[in-house]
Parts: structure tokens; sequence; C-alpha cells
């Protein structure tokens, strides 16, 4: 079962296509990175998913949903974290937590337990009290991506998550990552960073619009660096 | 012998009564290439500023070249209201530049890290990657002696940070100094030497080979089944130090090797992880 699979989809802005006649499944409970320099599509993309922006050509579904005509559906189903982390930097972390929560609709009882489950799990209980303004970077980053997992989305898109934390805090991180994978979620990564690509299940790279590789970590390097495998790529394209 | 280009004796910074970076002694000699890294709060950024001298030390002493530095502060310090050329060319002539010497440098150096094409756009309206590589050019271009970076690529696409590498090689291979700091263990490859700070001291100062030789421990990789189930397959080996995911497979550090297993060279990561040690930060 496929979590997101598309048909080549494309979108022009003018004669520019932004993304062009891509191809792209992302099997259900996987983390696939989508990497690609500057420019190449990507947030292009992920709009194009999400039912921001509709297609030029082409078709795309989001765990079973059509992205033009079920974007409602799509959207409750899906959470997102931005590079950003868009906290309240004046509440604090148990306060951001019950306020992204009401906005999903939690209410009561459900939402208490859930916000002091997501407490305990980003490791974040001791904290509650601080505000999110000060604390340190890699506890903005688990509460932010605390905040994303709230209503249980089973699609989860993560812009640069990791961008300027260090590999204790990248490695804990990415042990959330994988707590939520193994209960079917899928995560979608955007990032530049080879540290975190290598992460990934299955990785995805854009130039000019087009999907130019897809496969394992493993299967992208070859054999040697993904780094290496990636300027490759890039240099061979006109 | 290579000239000195920077030298900290024993350089502190006092934030307040148990907020202390340093002492620190760092040196960085001609054609150089030194990364700095560590934990988040380890004083990187401290170090940076302290070596650049936008920064007072608390004590000790920091000599530099009359040359020069170049500086390129993590955040973003150019003026976003001026295009990307003409903040190369005010910090060219800022720098003593002649006009027309400062306009033919700022499009030779646009043009190398890929700017070209936006050597017109707002600096404001540039991409995060497009901004850092701005930035690099307006600290290179009066050819300073000693360039210092802080975390200069981050968010910069894999393309882009080749072409911003190779920039750095040219201008090592010039004779000049390069200090950059970086939480990606990868870039830590290009250097000659690794300096990781931790809680505001200078853990190791060592060249990549010398760190690998003296890792005390072996790395396996074992893949094939799930996660969870990899896991608990990695705990279970004599001799398990620590184990974690990656990707499909999952990376066992272990005291001894154990036979049967695919050995991996010890990444930076793993190098780093114990060195700065305490796992459970």
């Amino acid at each position: 079962m496929n979590a997101v699979h598309s048909q080549h989809l494309t979108r022009r802005f003018g004669p520019f296509a932004a993304v062009d006649a891509v191809d792209l499944s992302i099997p259900a409970g996987s983390v696939c990175g989508l990497l690609g320099p500057n420019g190449a599509g990507k947030t292009t993309l992920i709009r194009l998913l999400l039912g921001l922006l509709a297609p030029s050509e082409g078709s795309a579904q989001v765990l079973g949903f059509d992205c033009v005509r079920d974007t409602e559906e799509i959207r409750r189903r899906t959470g997102y974290m931005s590079q950003r982390f868009s906290l309240y930097n004046d509440l604090d972390a148990q306060e951001n937590l019950l306020f992204y929560g009401r906005v999903y609709g939690l209410r009561g009882k459900a939402l208490d337990e859930r916000v002091e489950e997501l407490l305990t799990w980003s490791d974040l209980a001791a904290d509650r009290r601080r505000l999110a303004g000060a604390l340190g970077g890699a506890r903005r980053q688990r509460l932010a991506f605390a905040c994303a997992v709230l209503h249980r989305p089973p699609l989860l898109l993560l812009d640069e998550p990791t961008s300027g934390t260090d590999p204790f805090a990248r490695r804990r991180f990415w042990e959330m990552i994988y707590d939520l994978a193994a209960e079917e979620t899928t995560v979608l990564v955007t990032t530049h960073n080879m540290d975190e690509a290598e992460q990934c299940d299955r990785l995805a790279m854009l130039l000019d619009g087009r999907l130019v590789a897809e496969g394992t970590p493993a299967e992208i390097a070859a054999g040697g660096s993904l780094e290496e495998a990636f300027s490759r790529l890039a240099r061979s394209q006109p | 012998m290579r000239q000195v280009l920077l030298q900290m004796d024993q350089v502190t910074k006092r934030y307040g009564p148990d907020a202390e970076v340093g002492p620190l002694s760092l040196s960085l000699g001609e054609g150089e290439w030194v990364v700095l890294t560590g934990p988040d709060g380890a004083g990187k950024t401290t170090a940076l500023r302290l070596a650049a001298g936008v920064l007072a030390p608390s004590s000790g002493r920091v000599q530099r070249v009359e040359e020069g530095i170049g500086y390129v502060a993590a955040a973003f310090s150019l003026y976003p209201d001026l295009t990307a050329e003409e903040n190369v060319r005010f910090f060219a002539r800022a720098f003593g530049m002649a006009s027309g010497q400062a306009r033919a440098e700022s499009e030779r150096l646009l043009e190398w890290v890929g700017l070209g094409p936006h050597s017109h756009r707002l600096a404001g309206q540039l991409s995060g990657g497009m901004k850092k590589k701005l930035a690099l050019v307006c600290a290179v271009v009066h050819r300073p002696k000693v360039l210092l970076m802080d975390e200069p690529t981050t968010g910069v696409d894999p393309v882009s940070r080749e072409a911003f590498l190779a920039l750095l090689h040219e201008f090592a291979a010039g004779g000049a100094a390069v200090l950059l700091s970086t939480q990606y263990m990868h870039e830590a490859e290009h250097a000659g030497r690794v300096v990781l700070l931790d809680r505001g001291h200078v853990l190791c100062d060592a060249g990549l080979s010398e760190l690998r030789a003296r890792y005390p421990h072996h790395v396996a990789e074992i893949s094939g089944g799930s996660r969870s189930a990899l896991l608990e397959r990695a705990h279970a080996l004599p001799g398990m130090v620590s184990a974690h995911p990656l990707g499909g497979r999952v990376r066992v550090v272990l005291r001894e090797p154990v036979a049967g297993l695919e050995q991996a060279a010890p990444s930076l990561e793993d190098l780093f992880v114990w060195l700065a040690g305490d796992e459970s930060r």
C-alpha cells in the first residue's frame, strides 16, 4: 500500500515547469527523504500533494485520497513541522501542546492524556513549565515535533528537521521518527544533509522539477558516498 | 615552517559566575583547514567570535596576522535591501579595494559560487542557501588570510555545497587558513584537523586519521528484518556499547569484533559520540 502515489504530476508557472511529470510512490510506514538543490521543486511538490496548489497535468493520491478533490481529507490526516518550528515562544511547552491539541479538535480528558503522553515521549515532562522561547535547540525541536503529531496523522512532513542540531540531538530525534514509522506513520523528510538522508528508508531526488533518482540510500550511493552520488547526478543533467 | 596566522592562548570568555568558555588554545597555520565541532552549547560560536575579535576575551591572548580576517556569522548579516552584487562591492570597497577591481572581483566570485544569474536580486529575497554563499563571497572578497565561518553550510544543498567547499579548497591552497564550525560530520572529512569542543573546553585537536586510530571500539552494521527486530538482535550481541538505526540498517558499536558481522569504518559521528561521551544528554 502506498501512502503517496503520483502519476505524471506536473505544475507549470507560465512556461516554467516547477514539477515536471513526477511519478512517485512512497510505501506506507516508510521514511522517505526528498532531496534536491534549492529551486528543484521540493516545496512545489509538497504543496501539490497537500492540495495547496492544483496540478497543471497528472494526478496524485495521498493516503488514498485525490489531491485535487479531497484536500480537506488529506490535510486533516497530515502533520507538518517547518524548519522554523512555529511554536509560541511566550507559551510554555505544555501550553503549546494544549493549544495545538485544541486546534486539532481534541478536548477534555482525551486532550490531557495525549499531551501527557507526548511530554513523556519527547522527554519534556521536566520542562513542561518552561517557555518555548527559553528551551534549547534540541528541546524546541522535540516540542515542535510533538505538536506536529498531536492528532496522530498517518502522514508527516518534516522540512529540514535537524538543521543545525548536534549528533546527540539528531539521534534522539530520529528515534522518535522511527517510533512513528513502526506505527505505520509515513514520514516525508526534505533535507540537504547527507547525514540525515542516510537515516531514511528511501530517497527521492528532484532536479529541475524532475524525479532523477529513487531508491534506498545504499542503492543510490552505489558503493560510494551519497554526497558523491548526488553531485554526479546533478552534473549529468543538461 | 608554516607561518602561524592565528594563535589563541588560554583564552576565556566569562558570561556569568557559572558560564565560562575556555580556556581555549588553538593555532591555525597557512593552508590549514580546521573544523570546529561539538554538542549544542559547547562554545563553538563564542570560540569563533573570540578568534575573529568581535568578542573581547576575559583573559588570555589572541594573535592574528595583519592581513585580515574574514568572518561569516551564523545569522544572515548582509544588507537585505542591496542586491547580491551591491553587497559584494560594498564589502570590497569597505576593505579599500579600487572600484574597478571591486566590480571585477564581485563578478568573478558570484559566478564561481553559482550566483551569477542572481547577482541583481535583492539579498533579502535570496533563498537560504544562496544567502550563505553570498555571505561567503562578501567575507573573502578582500582576500583575508584567515577565514572564520560559523555553520556556513547549514541549509545549503549538496550541489551548492560542493561549489562552496571547492572555493574553500582554493582559498586554503592559496595559503590562507580556514576554520569553520559545523554539526555535519560529513563536512569534517574535508578538513585536515578536527577540534572538538565540549562544555567550553577543547576535548581533542587532531587529524582525522589519528582520531580513527585512537577509536577503541568496533562498528558493525546489521540489516534484514524490521528495525525493532534488528535492534533486539543488536542488543543481544556480546560487548555491545550502543546501537542505533540508520535507514533500514542498524549500526552497532562493539567492544570486540563479532565474527560473521559486516564491519564498518567508524564514522565521524561515531568518533564524536565516543569523544563527547554521555549518550544520555
